[in-house]
Order: C-alpha cells, then sequence, then structure tokens
C-alpha cells in the first residue's frame, strides 16, 4: 500500500498543520485524514501545494510499502 | 447554478407546494364523504350511484365506500410523491446533488407510483366488473392510463439507479483530497 509521511515530513521542516492547511486551501480535518492515510485518494493539484509549501518531493511524502495490502475500508 | 435553472426550480417548488394544498382538501373532503356516506339514507345513495349509471344489485355502501377508499389513497401517494418532489427539488436548489436524501425520496416517489399504479389497475377491473366507466378522473379510465404510469415507473426507476451510482461517486471525490 501507500503510505503517507506527511508528518514527518512537516515535523523535519517545523511546519504546523494549521499553517499547511491555509497555504494549500483545505481544512485541518481533510489534512488530518490525508495524514493518517484515510484517504482514497490526494489530487495532482494538492500535492503540487504541499510539495511547494514543504520544499519537498511528492516521493518525500508518499512511499509505496510492500508489506502492508491496500484494504478498501477506510 | 444559472438564473434559469433557480428560476425554474423555484416555480417547480411553489407548483409542488400548490398541489400538495389541493390534494390534501382533496383528501380530507373524500375522507369526509366516506364517513358521511355511512350514515345518508339509501336514497341519497341510489342517486349517487345513477350518477354513475350502476345496476343497483350491488351492496351501494360496500362500492361508493370501497372507491372512496381507492380515491383517497390515490390522492395520498400523490400528496407524498408531490411533498418528495419538493425536498428533493429543495435539495437541488442548495446543490446537494447526490446525497442519500435524495435517494429515499426517490424511493418514496418509487413506491407511490407502484401504488397508484396497483390501486389503478384494481380499480379499472373493480369498475369495468360493475359496468360503471368515467367514474372520476381519479381512477384511471383506459389501458393507455396504466401504460403511462409503467413508464413513469421505468423513468424514476432509471434515475433512482443513476443517483445511486451518483452517490457513490459523490463519496469517492469526497475521499480524494
Amino acid at each position: 500500500m501507500i503510505k503517507v509521511n506527511l508528518d514527518r515530513v512537516m515535523l523535519e521542516r517545523k511546519v504546523s498543520s494549521k499553517v499547511l492547511a491555509e497555504k494549500i486551501g483545505i481544512t485541518q480535518a481533510n489534512l488530518s485524514i490525508l495524514k493518517t492515510g484515510k484517504a482514497r485518494g490526494i489530487r495532482f493539484d494538492t500535492l503540487e501545494k504541499i510539495c511547494r509549501t514543504l520544499h519537498c518531493q511528492p516521493g518525500d511524502i508518499l512511499e509505496y510499502d510492500e508489506k502492508t495490502e491496500y484494504s478498501e475500508e477506510v | 447554478m444559472n438564473l434559469f435553472t433557480k428560476i425554474v426550480l423555484k416555480c417547480l417548488s411553489i407548483v409542488t407546494v400548490f398541489l400538495q394544498v389541493v390534494f390534501a382538501f382533496a383528501g380530507l373532503v373524500l375522507l369526509f364523504a366516506t364517513v358521511a356516506l355511512l350514515f345518508v339514507p339509501n336514497d341519497v345513495k341510489n342517486q349517487l350511484l345513477q350518477y354513475l349509471d350502476l345496476n343497483t344489485n350491488v351492496n351501494i355502501t360496500m362500492v361508493l365506500v370501497l372507491s372512496s377508499l381507492v380515491a383517497f389513497l390515490i390522492i395520498a401517494c400523490l400528496f407524498i410523491i408531490m411533498h418528495a418532489l419538493r425536498k428533493m427539488i429543495g435539495n437541488i436548489y442548495k446543490q446537494n446533488f447526490f446525497v442519500p436524501q435524495n435517494l429515499t425520496y426517490l424511493k418514496l416517489i418509487l413506491i407511490s407510483i407502484t401504488s397508484i399504479t396497483i390501486l389503478q389497475f384494481i380499480s379499472q377491473v373493480f369498475f369495468a366488473k360493475l359496468h360503471a366507466y368515467n367514474v372520476s378522473n381519479v381512477f384511471s379510465n383506459s389501458a393507455s392510463d396504466l401504460v403511462g404510469n409503467i413508464l413513469l415507473l421505468a423513468i424514476v426507476y432509471t434515475l433512482y439507479v443513476v443517483f445511486k451510482y451518483g452517490i457513490s461517486l459523490q463519496d469517492d471525490s469526497n475521499n480524494v483530497i
């Protein structure tokens, strides 16, 4: 499954959830869903905004984990 | 949503409110008439049967009360359809298209149209047996009316399926951030 490492990147860049949510134009609740990996998908423009704000690459945020399988339940 | 659509939806909403009032009034009058039929003298009932052009061999009270009850049920279904339609139009006006509430209203409309079709079929058979025709516009007078109802049922069912799929797509879209 795809793992979301947004929490780690935010910690490294010292950016709070509130600031990031405001800068990328989504609610804190949606950002929390994204961070916990409960989202079914991520839009390219959201990913672009996150990368621009955190000065990182999509690969820093998303990681493919072979060991765990994708679950339909969200 | 453009202005034209908003005006159309508002007009439809007003029409449904007006029809709801009309059906509520008609239902109440029918209920009153049905209860009154149990108390009026037989002469008056015979006059009613003359209007229906029926032979008098049948149980007068039973015929009149049964037909009134069927008419009341049809009007009640029409009232429910208007109520559900008004609520759906309200949701669409607020741009809440694919919400589970709309699916519930569509289900209600489907059940009501099915009930009307069945009741009209029963009344058609009932009146045909009594050789009474053109009793009231509430009842179906011809097979084409029933075919029309079945076509309407098919259209609403298609709409129901589309809305059901739309809700799952909306849910999917809501989970993409």
